[in-house]
This record gives C-alpha cells, sequence and structure tokens, in this order.
C-alpha cells in the first residue's frame, strides 16, 4: 500500500503547473476563481492552448490526438488545472460524446468529428433529459422515424448545458415506439444548424441573464437527420448511453474543484472583517469538519482510481455512485459555507463587471448565485437518489 | 499509487478470520493466545515501525473489530510493547517485552487520566523518589483491560512531569477493582497505596513520558479507527442481511426505497472511515510527524462520526430485535460507541485538528 504518486506522474504535475502559470491569464484565472461568468470564446481559446499541450485529450489513442495516458495521469492533469483554478473543461465533447465515437462510430464519424471536438472547433450538447425523461430517462419520448436515407425528428429535449453554444448535439433518440423502454433507442449526432431546431434559455434560480445563461430547451421539428450520422446500431442506443456514463469513474468526484474552493473559504475566513470568521469555534469546526470529509472524499477517489488503473476496463464500476453522492455533497456544503461567510449580502445579484469596483467584496460577489446553482449537483448526472438506489442494488444487493 | 494489500497481509487477515471465526471452546479463557499464535503480539506498532508493520496491525484491527474479539492487543502491543521498545533497557526488553511477545502477559497502559471525561475524575499517581525507588501512591480509574493485566504501565507525576514506570499487578499496595463494561472489554479501578518499584522500573527518561506517550496513543487511535471499521463493515453486512431476510407488509424489508437509501448511506459511511483508516495508516508511515498528527486527528473525527452513524443506523433498520441482548447487532453498536468514545472523541479531534490548521493549506492571496 502507498498514498503516493509515482514520480512520473509527480513530473507530470510539474508541467501541468508550469503550462498554467505560462498559458492561463492572471484576469482568466481570477474570474474563474470569483466564480464570474467566462464566455464562450474564453472557454475555446483556453482548450485549444490545453489541445495544443496535450492536455486536452491526453485519454484517446494516439491516432486521434491523445497519448492514452492513464486514469491517474488524468486525474493529476484535471486536478491541476482545477486547483490553478483554470475554466471548467467542457467535457460534453472530449469526454462524453467522443469516446463512444470512438468506441462505436465508424470511421467516418471519427474523421469527421474527433479533430474538431480536440481543439474545440465544434461545441456540443447533450440531448439526453426530456421534459418527461428525468431520472426515468429510458422514458424518453423524442421519436426519429426513418424517411429514406434519413430520420426525421420530433420532439422535445430539456436542461441542455451549452445548448445555446453547440454545433452538434448527441441525442438520445426513440427509433421504436413499440419496443421496451430500453429497447428502441438510438444515438444520433445531430447538425443544430439543421431547419426545426429551435433552442431556448431556461432561466435559472442563479439569476443569470439569458445569453448568460447555462441550460436550454431544444425543440425539433421534422428535424431531418441523416442516418449516417447515427453511431452504432439502430436501437442500441441505450447500450451506448450507459457506456458514456459510466465511462468516466472518477469525474464526476470533483475532487480538485472542492478542494480550491475549501482553500478559498480558508483564505476569505482568516481575512474577512474586523473578526475573521475562523476565529469562531462555530464556524471553524464546520470548516474542519468538511476538511475531513474531502480528505476522506480525495482517497476514496484514489482507491477507484487505484482499482480502475488495475483493471482497466470500461466495465461500470458502481463505486462511481459512491463518489458522485459525495462529491457533489461536499461541493454544495462548500458553496454554504461560502455563503454564510458572505453573509446577507450573499444574496446580492452580481451584476455584470461594475462588482469589480467594489473590491472589498469582490471575493464573494458570486457565492449567492454559485450557491443556488450548484443545487444542480445533486439532481444532474444521476439524482443523488438515482445513485443510492444503484449503491443499494449493485453493492449491497438490495 | 496503491490500496492492494501484499499476498502476505491477505494471508494475515485470511487467517485471523478464520481463527477468530469459532467462539470460545470450555475452558478458553480468551481469543488472545489464538492472536498470539498468528503474531499479532510480535508486532512493532511504533509511529516509525516498517510500513508494513504498521499495514499489519492495520488488518488486525479489522478483523478482531470484524469478529468482537475483546482481546488486549492494543493495551498490549499497540499501547505497552510499543513503549518498552521505544524507550525500555535492554533488561526490559528481554523481560518484559519478550513476554509480551510469548504471549506469556499482557499489560495495560494507566494513564493520570487527565484528559478522559468519561473517566471519574482522579487525581493521578503521585511519584516519590527515595534511594533509587519509587513510591506510588495514587488512583486509576477506568484502565483499559486492566482487570485481567499482568502488570501496569503508570504514568506517574514527579515534580510535576509524568514518568513511567512498569508495576507488577501483584505489586505489594497495588488493588484493583475490576470495572464491568458494556462492550464486554476488561477495566479496571487501580489502587495505589505505597508501592515499591526500583528504579529498574522506569520505562524512558525521568519526566519524560509526555512525548513517548503522545505518539503511542496516536497509534492506539489508529489501530481503534481499524478496528471500527472492522465493527461497522461487519454490522452493515449483518443489517443488509437482514433487510433481505426479514418480510414485512408481505415483501422483505430491503425492497422499501427508505431503508434501501439508510443502508447505502451506511454504506458510504463506512467506505469514508476505510478511507481515513488508510490515510492515518500510510501517513505514520510517511514519518512527518505534523502530517501524522493531523492523519490520526482527521480519521478520528471521520470514524466517530461513521461509527455513531452507522450504529444507530443499524438499530433502527433491525428493529425490535437491535435492543435484544441476545443479538449481535447491539453488541457492535456498544463496541463502536466505546471505540467512538476511547482517547478523545469527535469533537475533541475536530478541535485539535482546527488548531493545528486542518488538512488543507488556505488559497494564496
Amino acid at each position: 500500500m502507498d498514498l503516493r504518486f509515482s514520480a512520473a506522474e509527480e513530473a507530470l504535475r510539474d508541467d501541468v503547473r508550469a503550462f498554467v502559470r505560462e498559458n492561463l491569464s492572471p484576469e482568466l484565472r481570477q474570474k474563474v476563481r470569483a466564480g464570474r461568468h467566462v464566455g464562450k470564446d474564453e472557454i475555446t481559446a483556453w482548450q485549444r492552448a490545453l489541445n495544443r499541450a496535450g492536455y486536452a485529450v491526453p485519454h484517446w489513442p494516439a491516432e486521434w490526438g491523445g497519448r492514452g495516458c492513464t486514469v491517474t495521469e488524468r486525474y493529476v492533469i484535471r486536478e491541476e488545472l482545477d486547483l490553478a483554478p483554470a475554466p471548467q473543461l467542457v467535457g460534453l465533447g472530449i469526454n462524453l460524446v467522443a469516446p463512444v465515437i470512438l468506441a462505436f462510430g465508424t470511421r467516418a464519424q471519427k474523421q469527421r468529428f474527433l479533430p474538431g471536438i480536440a481543439n474545440t472547433d465544434e461545441w456540443w450538447g447533450q440531448g439526453f433529459s426530456e421534459p418527461n425523461a428525468g431520472s426515468d430517462l429510458a422514458s424518453l419520448r423524442t421519436a426519429a422515424r426513418r424517411d429514406g436515407d434519413h430520420y426525421v425528428v420530433s420532439g422535445e429535449k430539456t436542461w441542455t448545458t451549452y445548448g445555446h453554444y453547440a454545433d452538434w448535439m448527441f441525442c438520445l433518440v426513440r427509433t421504436d415506439p413499440a419496443a421496451a423502454p430500453q429497447a428502441g433507442i438510438s444515438f444520433l449526432l445531430i447538425d443544430m444548424k439543421s431547419p426545426g431546431v429551435t433552442v431556448r434559455p431556461i432561466r435559472l434560480i442563479d439569476g443569470a441573464p439569458p445569453g448568460r445563461h447555462e441550460v436550454n430547451q431544444v425543440f425539433f421539428d421534422d428535424v431531418r437527420v441523416p442516418l449516417d450520422l447515427r453511431v452504432g446500431r439502430e436501437n442500441e442506443g441505450w447500450s451506448y448511453a450507459k457506456y458514456l456514463l459510466s465511462n468516466e469513474r472518477t469525474g464526476s468526484a470533483r475532487v480538485g474543484i472542492a478542494k480550491e474552493r475549501l482553500r478559498q473559504v480558508k483564505r476569505l475566513a482568516a481575512v474577512d472583517g474586523p473578526r475573521p470568521a475562523l476565529a469562531d469555534p462555530l464556524f471553524r469546526a464546520r470548516v474542519t469538519a468538511l476538511e475531513v470529509e474531502l480528505k476522506a472524499h480525495e482517497i476514496t477517489t484514489l482507491r477507484v482510481l487505484s482499482e480502475e488503473a488495475r483493471r482497466g476496463s470500461h466495465t461500470p464500476n458502481p463505486l462511481s455512485s459512491l463518489l458522485k453522492l459525495r462529491g457533489t455533497e461536499i461541493q454544495q456544503k462548500v458553496s454554504e459555507l461560502l455563503v454564510d461567510l458572505a453573509g446577507p449580502e450573499a444574496l446580492r445579484l452580481p451584476v455584470a463587471e461594475d462588482a469589480e469596483a467594489r473590491e472589498a467584496f469582490a471575493a464573494l460577489e458570486t457565492v449567492g448565485a454559485t450557491y443556488f446553482n450548484w443545487r444542480k449537483l445533486s439532481i444532474f448526472g444521476g439524482s443523488n437518489e438515482i445513485q443510492r438506489n444503484i449503491l443499494a442494488r449493485a453493492v449491497l444487493g438490495l | 499509487m496503491d490500496f492492494d494489500p501484499t499476498p502476505e497481509h491477505v494471508l494475515l487477515r485470511d487467517s485471523l478470520r478464520r481463527a477468530l471465526a469459532d467462539p470460545l471452546a470450555p475452558g478458553e479463557a480468551s481469543l488472545w493466545p489464538r492472536c498470539v499464535e498468528l503474531g499479532l503480539a510480535a508486532l512493532d506498532c511504533r509511529a516509525d515501525a516498517a510500513a508494513d508493520e504498521l499495514q499489519c496491525m492495520m488488518i488486525a484491527q479489522e478483523e478482531l473489530g470484524r469478529a468482537l474479539a475483546a482481546v488486549p492487543f492494543v493495551a498490549t502491543v499497540v499501547h505497552a510493547a510499543a513503549l518498552l521498545r521505544a524507550a525500555g533497557t535492554p533488561a526490559q526488553h528481554e523481560s518484559a517485552l519478550a513476554c509480551i511477545e510469548r504471549g506469556e502477559a499482557t499489560l495495560a497502559l494507566a494513564l493520570a487520566e487527565e484528559r478522559s471525561r468519561y473517566a471519574r475524575p482522579a487525581p493521578g499517581v503521585q511519584a516519590v523518589r527515595r534511594d533509587g525507588t519509587w513510591q506510588l501512591d495514587g488512583e486509576l480509574a477506568f484502565v483499559s483491560e486492566g482487570d485481567r493485566a499482568d502488570g501496569f504501565l503508570i504514568a506517574a507525576t514527579h515534580q510535576g512531569a509524568p514518568t513511567l514506570l512498569l508495576v507488577p499487578a501483584n505489586a505489594p499496595g497495588l488493588a484493583r477493582t475490576p470495572v464491568a463494561r458494556l462492550d464486554g472489554h476488561g477495566a479496571a479501578d487501580v489502587h495505589l497505596r505505597g508501592v515499591m518499584v526500583p528504579d529498574s522500573a522506569r520505562v524512558g527518561p525521568e519526566g519524560g513520558a509526555h512525548l513517548l506517550l503522545e505518539s503511542v496513543e496516536r497509534m492506539g487511535i489508529v489501530a481503534e479507527v481499524a478496528e471500527a471499521v472492522g465493527c461497522m463493515d461487519a454490522l452493515l453486512a449483518l443489517t443488509v442481511e437482514y433487510l433481505k431476510t426479514r418480510r414485512q407488509f408481505g415483501r422483505p424489508l430491503g425492497d422499501f426505497q427508505a431503508l434501501k437509501h439508510r443502508a447505502a448511506d451506511m454504506y458510504v459511511a463506512v467506505e469514508q472511515a476505510r478511507s481515513l483508516m488508510y490515510f492515518a495508516t500510510l501517513s505514520c508511515a510517511m514519518n512527518d510527524p505534523v502530517a501524522r498528527a493531523r492523519a490520526v486527528a482527521a480519521a478520528k473525527v471521520q470514524a466517530a462520526r461513521s461509527a455513531r452513524f452507522v450504529g444507530q443506523q443499524a438499530i433502527q433498520l433491525h428493529g425490535g430485535i437491535g435492543l435484544a441482548e441476545e443479538y449481535r447487532a447491539g453488541h457492535y453498536f456498544r463496541r463502536l460507541t466505546a471505540l467512538e468514545l476511547a482517547h478523545g472523541d469527535a469533537d475533541d479531534h475536530l478541535a485539535a485538528l482546527g488548531g493545528m490548521g486542518g488538512l488543507f493549506a488556505a488559497a494564496d492571496a
């Protein structure tokens, strides 16, 4: 047993750190740190810089621009970027659809899409959830019927993150309405510029205005999709979706993000106001308790990682449910601490950039918005109740 | 990074599990000789021992917890033997330590209970030194495994600082009152009236017990965390089994989602404690005293909180039978509670960890 990363992994960590120092502008870093809105162009430019350095798709095979790095190396890269903190990698293309295309796509699909995904030349959206298919995803109703060499897609997807940026959407559609819920689903790649696609913003309780919003409704009104944009076999989309979700066991752990936020809590709680919050034993106890939870979660993540490194396969691991559960709960608790630090002013609506003029509060200006926004964490990607169901069934046999 | 046990660790775990599976036979007074046979009495559990030995300690304790084995492993090996190894004279190594290793003697560590709010208030033990002889007077409350121990390592106050002295249980002037404990382990109140021991009974320098004790107590906490993990693991398994077999309203209890989710949360609690058990054990081997102190405090906080949650919920999910003395679930709950409260509870260690600056550095400005 050994807790330490290998010398090669530590060297990689140093490389990433050096890369961040040279490539992440102090302005962008500050923006991410303060939780301010980071625009599409800024994210695109950052991800292209990552790609040039080999940090965007290191886990892909060499043939497609990756270097087949280990799960542990990938964890180290991600953790360093999160600790910087650099803008969150938008992984809809890189981490979600690309592995499915790599595993089940045609040669033509790989050539058409993978380079654009790696370099963030094209943005992707995920078309899974529907108004009546949330946790019960298999009840989705968006229909695709055959018409010659095309599907004709009709229906509605929702909660589409960055749908307003997306050039493409990977989408679960029902191709066999007569089959059992999970049996009649196919996996399509849909051009968002196709006639009949409408994207509408959904405003959230975080107060973000349209244009700076995150999620969308997407309507398909007889949208024609060529048959060769189906990934894999018809009616087997459910298994590809499961593959997609199981692909990244430790991705939902988000250890680096929680660490960075908690370190911010400690910084702010030590300096904020005439009487630092950390001098209050009740507040300090809450911070320390959360540090303990985070350390336990980090070690659990490393345990799963080391198991994954050993087994090296794509078999779903129910422990990813444990990581999702704890990772999201801990992040939500960090966001609570930040709100409590800010006090009533947490409710201040961040308006454009003018908060920068108010240096004293600048570090806490978005904590309210983040707190409200981060309630999503325990809901998306399979709600935490679904994760408990999975743990009870797959681990405990209940 | 690697969390896999070595083949030797697996062997130790499996043999211990087999050895502890059978209940005490008629005439067999304790499970301890079975543990001695598997080498537990000879483990070096000092903080700076080989990483491998500390991992053996962890694995052994997990199994002892799983089996609810009331043996004096922590008192005799993790506490007393480690003290003798760290500070004992060659003569003490040849006598007391060798006896422990051969399973011929058990020792108990008897501290002035100033840090324990669970013991009756005790003035501790005063030592007076005269002509190369120590005279001890005082009271020690609730000494773990003190009911059967062949001797005591006593921290006695001399000129304001504690000195460790090895006192045989049959020393004239030493009396003990066994204390019945709810968790089935042994304890005793120890009374000292003019007990005389030679200076050769001193372990470590005069007035130098603090540092020695701090280190072995910390290892004791790591060991108790591991025992708690073993207890929790077994109790969760027992509870899940019950949920699968007990039927109400025409179906197994485990069909009810409220109970499934509770069981899932218990599982999460066990795994978090297990993670920090690894963290504490492996941090001890890294030989950085500050990191070690933080890791052990963190592990204790997590283990204590998990132990309380898992213990309480196991009883709740069992219903009435969980409270029955004849049923094992309650025995695990009681042992978990003992472990939770021993050597500082979650709040004590949380405060200590906060005082050490916590686990993560504050961000740069």
